[in-house]
């Protein structure tokens, strides 16, 4: 029995790393979902965006960057700034902002497997199949749903 | 002690001393210039390779760490460490941009302030690391290019370095090897420093200053800035003035006192650790500490170490003192040209090299010089020396590890300075800098 047998979040929802943050931020918007995958042109896995980095785009260099500040409390609200630098996204490219750095879970991974890996992951995890390309992803939500199924709950 | 021994030490297959230790320490020089390994590890091998071909002996190479300096460097860097967490260099840089209301131009003389103020009294690494984030996010808010806020930091970093005991590491190395004292410098070298720093305000403004411009909105939210939220810990604000404070007065007393800078700055560090653990248990107690001195800056201190070494080979073997010699002979044995030379030198060495191998290179060749210009001359050699170094570290991106810490910091954030621009701009203002001190030097002690 493997990953296989679960209905995952559908390679549709897919962005290339050329698309800019501001698609990205409307899809998960849209969709009410926290990651997007993406995929060059062959349809291979080449990352993964998600809302957290939608937010570092908004945060001032200064505080983003490694040897930053690390408090803002005196900066006060800056909602001008943070609104203003919403339009900004449309300049910034999903790749910039991608982490690849996440396990990847094969087609035919074991459930347990998968289970483990979600576990230690904060997000959803990208399946990819014998061909590198990208099949979906893997929530933990999906997980438990199908796993509640087979326990008839 | 077997210290005794060690003049028997044979060198390698019986080669000359002086040709060992000079190939050794041009080959350590040649690769630190090169940056492609740590400069710490090199040293360290330079170091090791002076003992291992018998130039040195294991105790004369101890003998030749300047443990002053090391411990002058590694107390401030502790009580640094722990002060910066309070917030404190936030608060006050908000404070002085508020002071001028955001005015651009009034914000980068405020910066600089700022900067020269605390790279006097702390270390410059530390202060540009400290200073620079937070110029960054007013910059920003105020949408300005950083570049020149930038620039202005390194510059008054430098400047602001040179006009004490503590401000700058070839002062720290300086200080140690003569004896010269916290008051000797602050009267000797801050009043220049002060010239300099506001001399080179003047460029400053006809280049960028005069031509800086923010919206009201956007100056409107800088003054909303609350300075009093960037302390952090107030608690450790007032613990760590306090003991910043006893630290420098224990500088300027430590003549009257006869203590040396290393000691005090030590006690400070231990007094500062005391005072963060007193209401805290074992294990939280060893954390605390482990922090305290994890952030201490070893490969800084380790090069050092090595340095010390691979300078007390080509010492012990003659070759500082041939050097010391055509030099005299160069000036003529003139004092003011001899002078002259040492500071223009410095200055351009400086500006292309890193500036603690070549300070610790020529200390013992201005020692050697000693019986040449009586006792009571030789310190205007140190002044030279120190002001070479110090300034000298304005005239490229290299000059200065804080120059680089900016860099490195403005390159993360997306504002890059490249070397030949920056270069292109610093090495006149740097040379400009010289000439004033030439100036100074020469009306007053020449």
């Amino acid at each position: 029995m493997s990953i296989k047998a679960i209905p995952i979040c559908p390679p549709s929802v897919c962005l290339r790393p050329e698309a800019n943050l501001m698609e990205a931020l409307k899809l998960m918007l849209e969709k009410q979902i926290n990651h997007v995958p993406l995929c060059d042109e062959g349809g291979s896995f080449a990352g993964v965006v998600s809302t957290n980095a939608v937010l570092r785009a908004l945060i001032p260099a200064s505080a983003r960057v490694e040897g930053g500040l690390s408090d803002l409390r005196f900066a006060g609200d800056a909602e001008r700034m943070l609104t203003g630098r919403l339009h900004d996204l449309e300049r910034l490219t999903v790749g910039e902002f991608a982490t690849k750095d996440i396990p990847l879970l094969d087609e035919d991974c074991p459930l347990l497997e998968a289970a483990l890996l979600l576990t230690n992951s904060t997000a959803p995890l990208p399946v990819v199949g014998a061909d590198g390309k990208l099949r979906g992803m893997l929530s933990r939500r999906a997980l438990l749903a199908y796993l509640a199924q087979q326990a008839g709950l | 002690m077997h210290g005794a021994a060690a003049s028997a030490t044979q060198v390698l297959f019986g080669l000359s001393p002086l040709l060992v230790s000079l190939a050794i320490f041009v080959i350590t020089y040649a690769v630190i210039v090169t940056e492609k390994i740590n400069r710490a590890i090199v040293a360290l091998l330079g170091a090791g390779l002076m003992i291992f071909s018998g130039v040195l002996h294991q105790s004369e190479a101890f003998a030749g760490i300047d443990l002053n300096t090391i411990g002058l460097l590694t107390g401030m860097m502790v009580i640094v460490a722990i002060t910066q967490k309070s917030g404190v260099f936030q608060y006050v840089a908000v404070v002085a941009a508020k002071a001028v209301k955001a005015d651009p131009w009034g914000l980068m003389v405020m910066l600089s302030v700022v900067t020269a103020l605390f790279s006097a009294l702390l270390d410059n690494v530390t202060t540009v690391l400290l200073v620079a984030p937070v110029t960054l996010l007013i910059t920003d808010a105020l949408k300005l290019k950083p570049y020149p806020y930038l620039f202005a930091l390194i510059f008054a970093s430098n400047i602001g370095g040179s006009a004490t005991l503590i401000g700058d590491p070839p002062n720290i190395m300086i200080g140690s090897a003569t004896g010269l004292g916290f008051n000797d410098f602050f009267f000797n070298l801050a009043p220049l420093a002060l010239v300099v720093f506001i001399l080179t305000l003047i460029p400053f403004y006809l280049i960028w200053g005069r031509k800086l411009y923010a919206a009201p909105e956007d100056r409107a939210q800088v003054m909303a800035f609350d300075a009093d939220q960037a302390i952090t810990d107030p608690r450790l604000l007032k613990q760590s003035l306090a003991v910043i404070a006893l630290v420098i007065l224990g500088f300027m007393l430590a003549h009257v006192i006869g203590q040396e800078p290393a000691t005090i700055a030590m006690f400070g560090a231990a007094l500062l650790l005391l005072v963060r653990v007193w209401d805290q248990q074992g294990e939280d107690q060893s954390h605390q500490v482990q922090r305290g001195f994890a952030e201490v800056e070893w490969v800084t201190i380790f090069f050092f170490v090595g340095l010390f070494v691979v300078v007390a080979g080509v010492e012990k073997a003659g070759a500082l003192k041939i050097l010391a010699q055509q030099l005299l002979e160069l000036t003529g044995g003139d004092f003011a040209a001899t002078a002259l030379v040492i500071l223009w030198v410095s200055a351009v060495a400086s500006a292309l090299v890193d500036n603690i191998p070549f300070v610790a290179t020529l200390i013992p060749v201005i020692h050697s010089m000693a019986p040449a210009f009586g006792a009571e001359n030789i310190n205007t050699l140190w002044w030279s020396l120190a002001l070479g170094a110090c300034l000298g570290g304005n005239g490229s991106l290299v000059g200065a590890s804080a120059n680089l810490v900016v860099a490195g910091f403005a390159e993360r954030a997306g504002q890059p300075i490249r070397f030949l621009p920056f270069m292109l701009m610093a090495f006149p203002l740097m040379l400009a800098s010289i000439a004033v001190s030439s100036g100074y030097l020469w009306l007053r002690y020449l």
